[in-house]
C-alpha cells in the first residue's frame, strides 16, 4: 500500500492542483489506474517467461530418448550378447521367452489351478505345486521359460492370479560340441564356466559393478578363434578312439602354430551346454585347459630343442645308452633298450629316457628351468577361460629332478601348453600365447624362444620321427605330418601305475612350415587286439591325429604335397648318425 | 476499429485452438504408430534371433555330415585329388613329341599316370 501511495505522490507534481471533491475522485481513479498498470506488467512478465520456457523445451531442449527409453524396458531384461566361431557361426545366444510366476495371495482356488496348470505342464509335480500356490506368499516361480505353445494355453485357461515375465533364455546350438570353450551361462544370466563366465562383463555389456540399461550395448557378438568344423572333426575322431579303447577321456587341440589361436579345444567327456544342470562333475571338468599331467616323453621335444639351442649337444652328436643310469634310489630305463650309443636323432626317434636324460644333464638344471618357463610350461596359461590349470613343477629343482623332466616324469603341465610350447619351437622360434579370441593369424613375432636353425632342425626331428620312429601311425598323406608321441604312467596310490597311461601325441602340419599343431591326448586308454594290446601314445593317439589331420588339412585351406618328391623329402632330410658312425638316411 | 480488433482476436484464436488441437491429436498418433513400429521391431528382432539360432542348430557339422552321406554321392577331399597348375603336362610331354621332352615334364606326366592309377 506504501508504494502505491508514495508512487501517486511522486505522479502529483506533474498534474495540475484540483481542489475540491472532484480532485480527489479523481486521485483515486489514478491510484487504481496504476495498480492495474502493476498487475498487467507483472502477468505480462509471468507469461512472456513461460512462453519462452515453452519454447526453450519444445525446440532447443527436445528430449530424444523418452520414448526409446520406454520402449528398451519393454524389450525385457538383460540380453546378452551372442558368441560366435571366427567364421560367424553362432555358438550361444539368447532368445526370448516367458516365465511363468505366481501370486499366491490372489489365487482363489489353488487346487483347481494346480489341476489345470499340469495339463498343460506334465512335468510338474502336483502336490509341490500345491503347496506353492496355496501359500501366502506374494510371488513364487512356477516354470521358467516356456514353450510359446504352453504360454498360450495358460493364457487361455484365465486362472487368476497367474503372471508372465518376460526373459532370456540362453541357447547353445551345438549342443556338447563347445561344452568346455563356451561353457554355459545360469538361468539368472550370469557366465558360470568356460567364456561365458571368462567374459561375463562384456557379455552383459557393463563395466563391472555397472547396471545394464540398454541391450543395444550389448549387441556386438564375442568372436572366438574356433572353427566348428575343425571342432567337430577334432571331437568325432577323439571320440572314436576314447570309445575304441574304452578310455576314461581325452583332450585334443588344434592350434594355429604362427598366433596361438585355438582353433578347436575338445576335452571328453562332455556334457550338452543346454541341459548343463544335470552333467556329471567328470564331464565338467576341462581335461584341454584345467588338468595338469605328466606328459612324459612328449617333453623330450623340449629337451631336445633346449641342448641344441644351447650348443651343448651338436645333432650329430649323441650320448651312450647301453646301461640304465641310476641316480641316488631311482633308476631311468628305456622303454625299448638299444643298449647302444645313439646320436640325437636316434634317442628323438627311439624315445630314449638315458639320452634324454643325459642331454639334460649337460645343460644343467638352472638353464633347463629357464627354458622350459620361457615356453611358459612353468606357468599357468593365459588361455581366456576361467578352468586353467596351475602347473606343478617340482621344487626345489633337483639333479634328479632335471633327469625325470628331461622325459617328462616329476612335472605336470596341462595339454594346451603342451600345444603351446610345441607351436613356438616349430613355428620359428617366437614364442607365442594361446589364446581363444580371433586374431584371424595375427602372428605373433615379438618374444623369440629359440634360434631359427633350431627350430628348423626340431622341424626336421618330428618329421623324421613319423616318418621312421614311433609316430608312423600319425601320418597323414600329403600334410607332411611331424609330432612326439608320449605315453606316461599316470601316478597314484604308492608310485607310477603299469597300467594307467596317459597317452599323448603332439604333432604340427604341415612340416616344411608347420602351420598348426594338433594335440591328441588319451586318459587311460586299453589295448586291443587291433593294436597287439599296446596302449601307448604311438598306438592310440597318433592315429587319432593322422585322421585329425587329413580331415582338417582340406578345411584350414593346406596344400597337400607329394610326400615321395625329392623337393620335399630334401627339404626335411635329416642324416641320422647311427650307432656303428655310419650315416643312415631315412 | 476495436470491434474488429476484438472479432479478428476471437477469429484468431479460435483458428489456433483448433490447430493445437489437430496438432495434439497428430502428434499422439505418431507417437502410438511410433511405438507400434518399436513394438515391431522387437518382435521382428526376437524372430531373427530364434531363426538364427535355428540356423546353426541345422547346420550342426554332426547333422550336414549324416545328411550328406545319406543323400550326396561325394565324399572328403583326399590329399590325392588336389593338384596344381604345375603338375599338369606341358604340350611337347605328348607322346608323339619326340626326344625334346624335357626332364620336368616327364615326371609330370608320370605323376599324372600314378595318380589315374590311384583313381581307379
Amino acid at each position: 500500500m506504501t508504494m502505491f501511495s508514495r508512487k501517486a505522490s511522486a505522479v502529483s507534481p506533474d498534474i495540475k492542483p484540483r481542489p475540491g471533491l472532484d480532485d480527489v475522485s479523481d486521485e483515486v481513479l489514478e491510484i487504481g489506474r496504476n495498480r492495474l498498470v502493476v498487475v498487467a506488467a507483472v502477468f505480462a512478465l509471468a507469461f512472456t517467461i513461460i512462453g519462452g520456457r515453452l519454447i526453450d523445451l519444445g525446440v532447443w531442449q527436445r528430449i530424444d530418448g523418452g520414448l526409446n527409453l520406454a520402449s528398451a524396458a519393454r524389450t525385457g531384461p538383460l540380453a546378452r550378447a551372442d558368441i560366435v566361431d571366427r567364421n560367424g557361426v553362432v555358438l550361444a545366444t539368447d532368445l526370448a521367452t516367458a516365465s511363468l510366476y505366481a501370486e499366491p495371495r490372489r489365487v482363489i482356488d489353488p487346487e483347481a489351478a494346480a489341476r489345470k496348470l499340469l495339463t498343460v505342464l506334465p512335468d510338474l509335480d502336483y502336490n509341490e505345486l500345491l503347496g506353492k500356490l496355496a501359500t501366502d506368499k506374494g510371488f513364487v516361480w512356477i516354470k521358467r521359460h516356456l514353450t510359446p505353445k504352453q504360454k498360450y494355453v495358460i493364457n487361455a485357461q484365465g486362472i487368476p492370479g497367474l503372471g508372465f515375465r518376460d526373459e532370456h533364455k540362453r541357447v547353445y546350438p551345438h549342443g556338447a560340441l563347445l561344452a568346455h570353450v563356451v561353457g554355459h551361462a545360469g538361468v539368472d544370466n550370469e557366465g558360470l564356466t568356460g567364456v561365458e563366465k571368462r567374459f561375463d562383463d562384456q557379455l552383459t555389456g557393463a563395466a563391472p559393478g555397472t547396471l545394464i540399461t540398454s541391450p543395444a550395448t550389448a549387441s556386438q557378438p564375442l568372436r572366438l578363434s574356433i572353427d566348428v568344423r575343425v571342432q567337430h572333426a577334432l571331437h568325432e575322431e577323439l571320440a572314436k578312439s576314447v570309445a575304441e579303447f574304452s578310455a576314461l577321456g581325452g583332450a585334443g587341440i588344434v592350434m594355429d602354430a604362427k598366433s596361438g589361436e585355438v582353433v578347436a579345444m575338445v576335452s571328453l567327456p562332455d556334457y550338452d551346454l543346454n541341459l548343463a544342470g544335470s552333467a556329471s562333475s567328470d564331464a565338467r571338468f576341462n581335461r584341454a585347459s584345467l588338468g595338469v599331467y605328466e606328459m612324459g616323453s612328449t617333453f623330450k621335444t623340449f629337451t631336445a630343442a633346449m641342448a641344441l639351442d644351447y650348443g651343448t649337444v651338436k645333432i650329430n652328436g649323441g650320448y651312450d645308452a647301453t646301461k640304465p643310469l641310476r641316480v641316488a634310489r631311482f633308476t631311468i630305463r628305456d622303454d625299448h633298450p638299444k643298449a647302444r650309443w645313439l646320436s640325437v636323432p636316434e634317442i628323438f626317434i627311439y624315445s630314449s629316457n638315458i639320452g634324454a636324460a643325459k642331454m639334460a644333464l649337460d645343460v644343467g638344471g638352472q638353464r633347463q628351468k629357464e627354458f622350459l618357463d620361457r615356453l611358459g610350461l612353468l606357468q599357468r596359461s593365459t588361455l581366456e577361460l576361467p578352468e586353467v590349470g596351475r602347473p606343478m613343477s617340482p621344487s626345489p629343482w633337483h639333479e634328479i629332478n632335471t633327469m625325470t623332466v628331461a622325459f617328462g616324469h616329476g612335472i605336470a603341465v596341462s595339454p594346451v601348453q603342451i600345444s603351446g610350447a610345441v607351436a613356438s619351437l616349430v613355428n620359428g622360434g617366437y614364442g607365442i600365447k594361446p589364446t581363444l579370441l580371433a586374431r584371424d593369424g595375427v602372428e605373433s613375432k615379438s618374444r623369440r624362444v629359440i634360434k631359427p636353425r633350431t627350430s628348423k632342425i626340431l622341424q626336421r626331428l618330428m618329421r623324421l620321427n613319423v616318418v621312421k620312429g614311433t609316430g608312423s601311425k600319425a601320418a597323414a598323406n600329403g600334410y607332411l605330418v611331424g609330432g612326439k608321441t608320449g605315453t606316461a604312467e599316470k601316478a597314484g596310490r604308492g608310485g607310477y601305475q603299469r597300467k594307467a597311461l596317459l597317452s599323448s601325441f603332439v604333432a604340427a602340419f604341415p612340416m616344411n612350415d608347420p602351420k598348426y599343431v594338433v594335440l591328441a591326448v588319451i586318459d587311460e586308454p586299453h589295448g586291443t587286439k587291433a593294436t597287439h594290446g599296446y596302449a601307448s601314445g604311438g598306438w592310440t593317439a597318433a592315429p587319432v591325429v593322422s585322421r585329425v589331420v587329413s580331415r582338417i588339412g582340406p578345411i584350414l585351406g593346406i596344400s597337400p604335397v607329394d610326400e615321395k618328391s625329392k623337393t620335399v623329402r630334401n627339404a626335411l632330410f635329416m642324416p641320422v648318425k647311427s650307432g656303428g658312425g655310419r650315416v643312415a638316411t631315412f | 476499429m476495436r470491434r474488429t480488433l476484438t472479432v479478428a482476436a476471437i477469429i484468431l484464436t479460435g483458428l489456433m485452438s483448433y490447430g493445437l488441437y489437430n496438432m495434439k491429436y497428430e502428434v499422439r498418433r505418431l507417437e502410438a504408430e511410433l511405438a507400434d513400429l518399436r513394438q515391431q521391431i522387437t518382435v521382428d528382432k526376437q524372430g531373427l534371433q530364434v531363426l538364427r539360432a535355428e540356423w546353426a542348430y541345422l547346420n550342426r557339422p554332426a547333422r550336414l555330415e549324416k545328411l550328406a552321406t545319406r543323400h550326396l554321392d561325394l565324399a572328403p577331399i583326399a590329399a590325392i585329388q588336389v593338384g596344381s597348375i604345375i603338375d599338369l603336362p606341358l604340350l611337347s610331354a605328348q607322346p608323339g613329341a619326340g626326344s625334346k621332352t624335357t626332364k620336368k615334364s616327364a615326371r609330370h606326366a608320370q605323376l599324372i599316370s600314378s595318380k589315374a592309377k590311384v583313381a581307379q
